[in-house]
């Protein structure tokens, strides 16, 4: 799979992904979050990675608000579903969604936290830091995969 | 699903709501009430009044909630979208440290006071730092200044997760998921949660994640399983990485949790001892903590003390524990609501008490006991602080927001038991029980009294609960304070920076201080205002009001290294107008005219070191 498709697939996605958590069903939800947690051949795992450089492209050449908020919020988003499948397995799929939310900005603080202490949270450190955050998820998610079977 | 009628009102009414506020926004301002728009209160109690319906109906949960998370961003979100820069409070000067690290700057000191040899682990696990991280990583990645993200950040956070925390609560303690919805927006009728959830300082975000981790505590022990603890010692790092309050009653909780989950098997004369000490340990860490706190940081003096036990009359002392500082001067309302909530708590709790009592294997036994004895540490702990304490680094009255995240839930239990009994009084009326002869008159009555339940479940309670919020929405945003940062102060604050190629030092007053703050950080060496407590600030601003002259300005440019220094007035924050003319009229050369805002009621002047050769 080259990541030249998985771009042009995934941006064309992403209005999908939007407009489904908007007014998304049970089981439209269900059906994302699987979709996502599954993470075939790592590609939502990726797809978070390219994210993480659109955010840090907009900071360095266009610096739009429309552009960042809706990265970010696509990127938190996969990322959630990654912490809500893993950790919030019990509940319902919105509490997984909100509360997967909270753990990944909480872990997003926590990198950031700890780049702070070391060094500085300059632009390239937050792309550092999104990096970071997104492995550790991504891990995460794999992880329970493979307990999974 | 189609959603209905009502709920489509709803969502169009909070639509309404939002607009109200923002057309309501004004660059001068003291309290949100002076400009509020007026229809903004009817439509917002008619919404209220329309979700209490919704909340109360077979709608699906997950719609309740994403309801209650719209209705609880708009009302924490008050100060964000009317005031210009925000409250005028520790929100402002927890944005100036934070702007620090977003323009990634060393703010410069110009004193350097004896710090305690621990000071730089407090320097390094201090709030803002937590938050200033989250802040700044948001804001880069949203493309946003840091003043837009910092304004919503707790507002946008508190309105998503409390509301979800409370569901989660109320869940534990056996309430059903209508109870829960319900409780998810009680949290928003209590006027100190309120009023942090509507501030963007650090010890705002340590609540939302305390009362994540006393969700999750309930959980552990209902669950027992090594996620749930999982959870809860995690919220719990971030609630004390948050703030040090919060975060101490995060583990004097996990640690009461962990004690009382132990006792389990013990023999029953030895569990009501144990968990009044456990109950006086867990409630003992807090005050001890804080009289340690002088380790950590500078200027922390808190110690016990019984000058108030012996110098206050009895019945103030019995007012202090009980409504702590509102007995000075609080209005009857305020009283009633801040008793309210904690009355409702314990009824509830001793009517759930003797219920569980006949049924010892009740699922909800555990949580509702542990929940109460955490009610009463976060009491005791009022009681001794409030009482025995002196010094202390923040007011008492913080303590009840805790207090709030317990009492929310059996509030929200209680009111739907007393809303399902009624609706049990109409069940028992059958019309088997009526007799022929008289069935003209019955029917009439049967109809009558079936009406009346049905207004009282459908209009009078919903209209009840809607009042009781915003009562607290009145109580809690301050109805007197002094004129807030407004859009002139901010916006000759941005024209110094813009036009200003040297370093440069700001005489003002501590509001220009604030927009300062808001727009280059605090103690920026390239663009330094004073600290907002500095007394060489408040000296050299007092000196130019009553001497305007430009040896005041180059002390302050040598202090600061700087090479240009500006003096700015602004007319609302001096005593009378005729004060602000004569000193206007009293600056002459070598100070010269920078800015004037279009209202012309701010002058900003200016003045350069000469050049040594």
């Amino acid at each position: 799979m080259s990541v030249g498709k998985l771009v042009i697939k995934d941006i064309c996605a992403s209005p999908y992904i939007c407009l489904t958590m908007m007014n998304s069903s049970r089981l439209e939800l269900i059906r994302l979050e699987r979709t996502i947690t599954r993470d075939k051949n790592l590609r939502y795992s990726l797809f978070s990675y390219l994210l993480a450089a659109m955010i840090l492209l907009n900071l360095f050449f266009f610096q739009s608000p429309i552009i960042g908020i809706s990265a970010s919020l696509i990127y938190v988003f996969i990322n959630a579903f990654f912490l809500g499948h893993v950790l919030f397995r019990s509940q319902e799929p919105f509490f997984r969604l909100i509360l997967g939310s909270l753990v990944f900005l909480m872990l997003l603080g926590f990198v950031g936290w700890l780049v702070l202490t070391v060094y500085d949270l300059d632009v390239m450190a937050l792309f550092v830091v999104l990096l970071i955050a997104a492995t550790v998820s991504s891990l995460m998610n794999r992880r329970m995969k493979y307990i999974d079977g | 699903m189609p959603l209905r009628y009502g709920e489509i009102l709803y969502l169009f009414l909070i639509g309404i709501s939002f607009y109200l506020i923002a057309i309501s926004r004004k660059e001068e301002a003291r309290t949100i009430w002076e400009v509020l728009n007026p229809a903004f209160i009817p439509a917002l109690f008619i919404a209220v009044f329309l979700l209490f319906g919704i909340l109360l109906s077979s709608e699906k949960t997950t719609y309740k909630l994403i309801f209650v998370i719209i209705i609880s961003i708009l009302l924490h979100s008050f100060f964000a979208i009317i005031f210009p820069a925000g409250d005028s409070s520790g929100q402002q000067i927890t944005l100036g440290r934070i702007r620090s690290i977003y323009d990634n700057f060393e703010p410069l000191t110009l004193t350097s006071p004896s710090k305690p040899i621990l000071s730089p682990l407090y320097e390094m696990f201090r709030g803002d730092r937590f938050q200033a991280a989250l802040s700044v990583v948001l804001a880069r990645m949203f493309s946003l200044d840091i003043l837009r993200v910092h304004l919503f950040f707790v507002p946008a956070l508190w309105g998503i997760f409390v509301p979800v925390a409370a569901f989660l609560t109320t869940k534990s303690l056996g309430g059903s998921d209508s109870i829960g919805a319900l409780a998810s927006l009680l949290i928003s009728a209590f006027p100190y949660s309120i009023y942090f959830g509507a501030i963007s300082v650090p010890n705002s975000l340590g609540f939302i994640f305390f009362f994540c981790s006393f969700a999750f505590t309930l959980q552990y022990l209902e669950a027992r399983n090594s996620k749930s603890l999982f959870l809860m010692m995690a919220f719990s790092f971030f609630s004390f990485l948050s703030h040090f309050l919060t975060g101490i009653m995060s583990v004097s909780l996990i640690l009461l949790a962990l004690l009382y989950k132990s006792q389990k098997g013990e023999e029953q004369k030895w569990v009501l001892a144990r968990a009044i000490v456990s109950i006086v340990f867990c409630a003992s860490l807090l005050p001890l903590s804080l009289v340690y706190f002088k380790l950590f940081r500078a200027n922390s003096y808190a110690a016990f003390s019984l000058e108030k036990l012996f110098e206050l009359p009895i019945n103030e002392i019995f007012g202090l524990s009980l409504f702590g500082d509102l007995i000075y001067g609080s209005n009857l309302w305020t009283l009633v609501l801040v008793v309210v909530g904690p009355a409702l708590v314990l009824l509830c709790m001793i009517g759930l008490g003797f219920k569980l009592r006949r049924n010892h294997h009740a699922a909800p036994k555990e949580t509702v006991t542990f929940a109460f004895m955490a009610f009463l540490v976060i009491s005791v702990d009022f009681i001794v602080l409030k009482l025995f304490m002196d010094k202390l680094p923040f007011n008492e009255e913080r303590l009840w927001v805790f207090r709030d995240f317990i009492a929310a839930p059996f509030a929200a239990q209680a009111i739907y038991t007393v809303s399902l009994l009624i609706r049990r009084l109409s069940d028992t009326d059958s019309l088997r029980s009526l007799s022929l002869n008289h069935l003209r008159t019955l029917v009439k009555t049967h109809a009558l009294r079936s009406l009346s339940i049905l207004a009282i479940l459908n209009i009078i309670i919903p209209s009840i609960l809607a009042g009781w919020l915003i009562l607290s929405l009145n109580v809690a945003y301050p109805q007197v304070a002094p004129l807030q940062t407004t859009q002139y102060e901010l916006d000759a604050v941005k024209y110094i920076e813009e036009r200003t190629d040297q370093k440069y030092v700001v005489i003002c007053d501590i509001w220009v201080t604030f927009a300062g703050e808001a727009i280059v950080g605090i103690s920026n060496p390239s663009a330094y205002y004073f600290d907002e407590n500095s007394q060489l600030g408040i000296a050299l601003f007092s000196n130019m009001s009553h001497e305007p002259s430009p040896e005041w300005m180059l002390s302050a440019m040598n202090l600061t290294d700087t090479a240009v220094a500006y003096f700015v007035l602004s007319e609302p924050r001096m005593r009378s107008p005729e004060e602000f003319n004569n000193i206007v009229a009293n600056i002459k050369e070598p100070l010269s005219l920078f800015y004037v805002s279009p209202n012309e009621k701010l002058y900003v002047f200016s003045y350069s070191a000469p050049l040594q050769f």
